[in-house]
């Protein structure tokens, strides 16, 4: 299984990782960071398929997809 | 934190000032994976110019100059030259590059000098307020032409190919992976290499333009507005109609400056 790892302090919560998932992994978590920024999270990490288009669509290098658990 | 992010960038600059859902951090990110692949990081020489994409090479953990406006490829031209082993990439704006520095961006094209211009369209003046720029869409509101842009724009890469450069590509910042293979074409290209990237801006484009800083949108219109160039090869003038063609759009090998310079000089110019 594949796990997605957001840093938090980086995220700035544009939402382009959710709306360029294929299969629906990723969603609001409904919290924010310290800078009032909408966190996105990981809701169905059993659909993910490690292809890494939120990782590589993150504008600020905050997504990470690792292998395994988060 | 990405792991390429880890590596290569500069931690305590980060993170980066770009606003939410900008492209240009997707274009950085796309960078990385190609010098990660290549293992160049120690070659890299880094110029940016002025405005948000000048802020790119400041992020990376490599040598970096953040120049004057517009003049970030004599500033690489300068440095090409008298460290011939480099590999000199220059981060520009479509105003940076077309407008200011556009005589420089011609000329550099024409001698087919070593090096890889990156320039990340967006379609406006961005960092400074919103002001219609050379690339700004024909009708298209902005902060300066408030009724409307009465100009064309500028299409970059065909002006690139007709000055001479040698590798010309273009991607939007919804292409990272393809966007990733250009960055390695053009950093092992012997000459001019010229990469234009569409990127989104929610804050001043979509502002102006959009009517709404929707990155997410943004992103999907730009990818709807482009088309590979083998498919555009086959289309009509009509069909192509606001539309411009993705990929790599010229290839070709010509001599290249330095090394006619350093040949000139009988190996001199070191």
């Amino acid at each position: 299984m594949k796990a997605i790892v957001i840093d938090e302090v980086w995220c700035k919560g544009c939402g382009l990782c959710i709306a360029e998932c294929n299969h629906e992994v990723l969603g609001w978590s409904g919290r924010r960071n310290a800078k009032g920024y909408n966190l996105p999270v990981s809701i169905a990490p059993e659909k993910c398929t490690g292809c890494g288009l939120c990782e590589a669509i993150c504008p600020d290098l905050a997504l990470t997809v690792k292998e395994g658990q988060a | 934190m990405n792991e390429l992010a880890e590596k290569y960038l500069r931690k305590s600059a980060l993170p980066t000032i770009l606003c939410p859902g900008c492209g240009d951090g997707t274009v950085l990110g796309a960078f990385l994976k190609a010098v990660d692949e290549l293992g160049v990081i120690d070659q890299l020489a880094l110029v940016g110019g002025i405005g948000c994409s000048g802020w790119l090479p400041v992020y990376v953990n490599a040598d970096t100059m953040h120049t004057l406006h517009g003049r970030a490829i004599p500033f690489a031209t300068g440095l090409k030259v008298t460290d011939p082993n480099r590999k000199v990439v220059v981060f520009t704006g479509d105003g940076d590059c077309l407008a200011i520095g556009g005589n420089h961006f011609i000329h550099a094209a024409r001698r087919n000098i070593d090096m890889t211009v990156v320039m990340l369209n967006n379609g406006i003046y961005g960092m400074t307020g919103g002001q219609v720029a050379p690339t700004s869409p024909h009708e298209a509101r902005t902060q300066t032409t408030p009724y409307g842009n009465p100009e064309a724009p500028f299409d970059a890469c065909k002006l690139a190919i007709a000055a001479g450069a040698t590798y010309v590509a273009r991607w939007t910042a919804g292409h990272p992976h393809q966007m990733a293979r250009a960055f390695k074409e053009a950093l092992n290209h012997p000459g001019f290499a010229f990469i234009e990237v569409l990127v989104q801006c929610p804050t001043q484009t979509g502002r102006y333009m959009k009517g709404g800083a929707d990155p997410v949108a943004m992103l999907e219109e730009i990818r709807q507005s482009v088309v590979p160039v083998s498919k555009a090869a086959r289309m009509t003038p009509e069909e192509m109609a606001g539309k411009l063609a993705v990929g790599v759009i010229h290839k070709e090998i010509r001599p290249e400056f330095t090394a006619e310079l350093i040949a000139l000089n009988g190996g001199a110019a070191r």
